[in-house]
């Protein structure tokens, strides 16, 4: 009696008090089966965070794509990384729209006089972030040729110094796969940024529209101390123009 | 060899009974149901601010076209969403407002296990199809309703359990599935915990203990003005190293009951800082009703009395004997 009770004190939660009922509501065949699917379960919510931001290439990143289907299905399969690894600076994406009347209309968003409540100010925000990811993880198109020349630079001195097949075809498979990467990627941008520039074009009856994506840099403690504002244009970035459209270089399908 | 064997089979044994007792004991619904109408306004409470701009994020015509969401990974996506169903404005509005009266039922709690799974779906949905807008808000959201969807939450504070006292049937509160749903989300809460202090500590500004300045001084985040912190930097080097500290060990501390207390009311202050100070109450407030999980349902039968509770069912008789005992 005394070994269990000690066994009880270890229990985590409110097992000592309910382990007084000897009885459980469900026979062990069930247990057996319910056991099985937490456990699976709980591998399938762990997989998320081991394998995304980043992954092991043999082990977390394969169970990762088996189980994508439960993951999409659920919405799981989240990092978890809040605020990791460092805060970092926040990105604005800015505007400027040519009107079909000849007016310019600039804008930004997040903009804290426009978008309310704070929940709906957090949307624009995290929309505004995406953008910057996608632009800034996507290399030019002259960057992204360069370095698929460098791998195929290296494929080709392989095969004519005659290395073993298994180096020749990881090289292959890093070329593909940054083909594979890179074109993804563009398309990803590609994708929102005309959704974006569409959605402002209809809103402001535009004739062209440029968008720009701009850094705002934390201020260093001392700076503050010394009378700067968090706002202070000097924390601003120069803007960077991200794409350009007219109504012609938007389908129809995605003006109408 | 047979004392050996002896040995590993009392060990294997003593991990059945625990794993047992664990999972499936018997657990009122309380809790469950408190964090149900709690989880279930944030629920109401995001989705209805959907509402100002809805055309804009999940219409057609919006910021963000369908295809996006699908374009993240090589090969088929399994991610779904009922407004790509059919495209009219009238499927648009009509199925917001109708998800809008399920989330306010699953709140109410009427009709709980089916509105709880609805909610579920429509928490994915939503989510889903405004991929590039989501942010940890909606991930704590889907798997908190999930879990509650799978318990019998309904069972006390609920029109289910006022409608069946009503009627005359009493239902009996503590069920194996309440357990089951409360370790699933502790459990979860534990993940989420461990990874993002894990990720912290790959960062410098978390070791170096200016991380919190970067939080706090960020523009876009502020929302209180905390920039007389720069005074001192040592109360953000400590709150920093606090924080981080907290986090990696959240997972460790929070099961034994004399550090319990300690970790979860950290984790109110800490949520509600970054709530107030970082313009995210939302999120903040739904990191609380998580750990909510981790408060016996015995508490909240001290506190909230009978309130819309089956005076002969809300507790098992072992959990009344032990809540008197200690």
């Amino acid at each position: 009696m005394s070994v269990r009770n000690d066994k009880l004190q270890m229990l985590p939660m409110n097992e000592s008090e309910n382990c007084r009922d000897p009885e459980f509501a469900w026979g062990a065949v069930t247990r057996g089966i319910v056991s099985l699917v937490i456990a699976l379960y709980l591998g399938i919510v762990l997989l998320g965070p081991l394998a995304n931001p980043i992954g092991s290439a043999d082990l977390t990143l394969p169970l990762s794509r088996a189980v994508r289907p439960v993951h999409q299905f659920m919405y799981l399969g989240h990092g978890y990384r809040f605020f990791g690894p460092d805060p970092g600076p926040g990105h604005l994406l800015t505007y400027r729209i040519k009107t079909n009347e000849g007016d310019i209309v600039e804008g930004q968003f997040p903009d804290r006089s426009q978008h309310w409540p704070r929940l709906m100010y957090h949307r624009w925000f995290m929309l505004s972030e995406s953008i910057y990811d996608h632009y800034a993880f996507t290399p030019s198109p002259e960057m992204f040729r360069e370095s698929l020349a460098g791998v195929q630079k290296e494929i080709d001195a392989a095969r004519i110094e005659g290395a073993p097949r298994e180096i020749v075809d990881e090289l292959e498979r890093r070329h593909w796969n940054m083909r594979q990467d890179y074109d993804l990627s563009s398309r990803r941008f590609d994708v929102v940024v005309r959704g974006i520039a569409g959605y402002l074009m209809r809103k402001y009856d535009g004739q062209s529209i440029q968008l720009f994506c701009l850094e705002r840099l934390i201020p260093l403690p001392v700076d503050v101390r010394s009378g700067n504002e968090l706002d202070d244009p000097r924390y601003l970035s120069v803007p960077q123009q991200i794409a350009e459209f007219t109504w012609s270089d938007l389908s129809s399908e995605e003006i109408q | 060899m047979s004392g050996i064997s002896s040995v590993v089979r009392t060990y294997g044994r003593s991990w059945i009974d625990f794993w047992n007792h664990f999972w499936f004991e018997k657990r009122a619904a309380n809790t469950l149901a408190l964090m149900r109408v709690l989880v279930a306004s944030m629920l109401l409470y995001t989705h209805l601010v959907w509402t100002l701009e809805l055309p804009t994020f999940f219409g057609d015509a919006g910021v963000l076209p369908t295809e996006y969401r699908g374009l993240f990974q090589w090969g088929p996506s399994y991610s779904w969403s009922h407004f790509e169903w059919f495209q009219s404005s009238a499927w648009l509005w009509g199925s917001h407002f109708a998800g809008l009266l399920v989330l306010f039922l699953f709140m109410a709690g009427w009709q709980t296990r089916i509105t709880g799974i609805l909610s579920f779906l429509l928490v994915v949905s939503y989510a889903n199809r405004a991929t590039g807008a989501q942010f940890g808000l909606d991930q704590i959201n889907a798997f908190l309703c999930c879990y509650l969807a799978i318990s019998d939450c309904g069972r006390v504070y609920s029109v289910d359990a006022w409608l069946n006292r009503k009627r005359g049937r009493g239902l009996d509160g503590s069920t194996v599935m309440n357990n089951i749903a409360t370790r699933l989300i502790q459990l979860h809460m534990c993940v989420v915990y461990l990874f993002a202090g894990l990720g912290k500590l790959q960062g410098g500004y978390w070791w170096n203990g200016e991380a919190i300045w970067g939080a706090l001084a960020s523009f876009e985040y502020q929302s209180v003005d905390m920039t007389w912190i720069s005074d001192h930097m040592w109360l953000v080097n400590l709150l920093t190293l606090v924080a981080v500290s907290w986090e990696v060990a959240y997972p460790f501390l929070v099961w034994p009951r004399l550090t319990r207390p300690i970790v979860l009311l950290m984790a109110v202050g800490i949520h509600l800082g970054i709530g107030v100070f970082m313009g995210m109450l939302t999120f903040g407030l739904v990191m609380i009703y998580g750990n909510l999980a981790f408060v016996e349902p015995q508490v909240w039968r001290r506190c909230c009395g009978s309130i819309g509770a089956d005076e002969t069912a809300e507790i098992t008789d072992h959990q009344v004997v032990a809540a008197k005992t200690t």
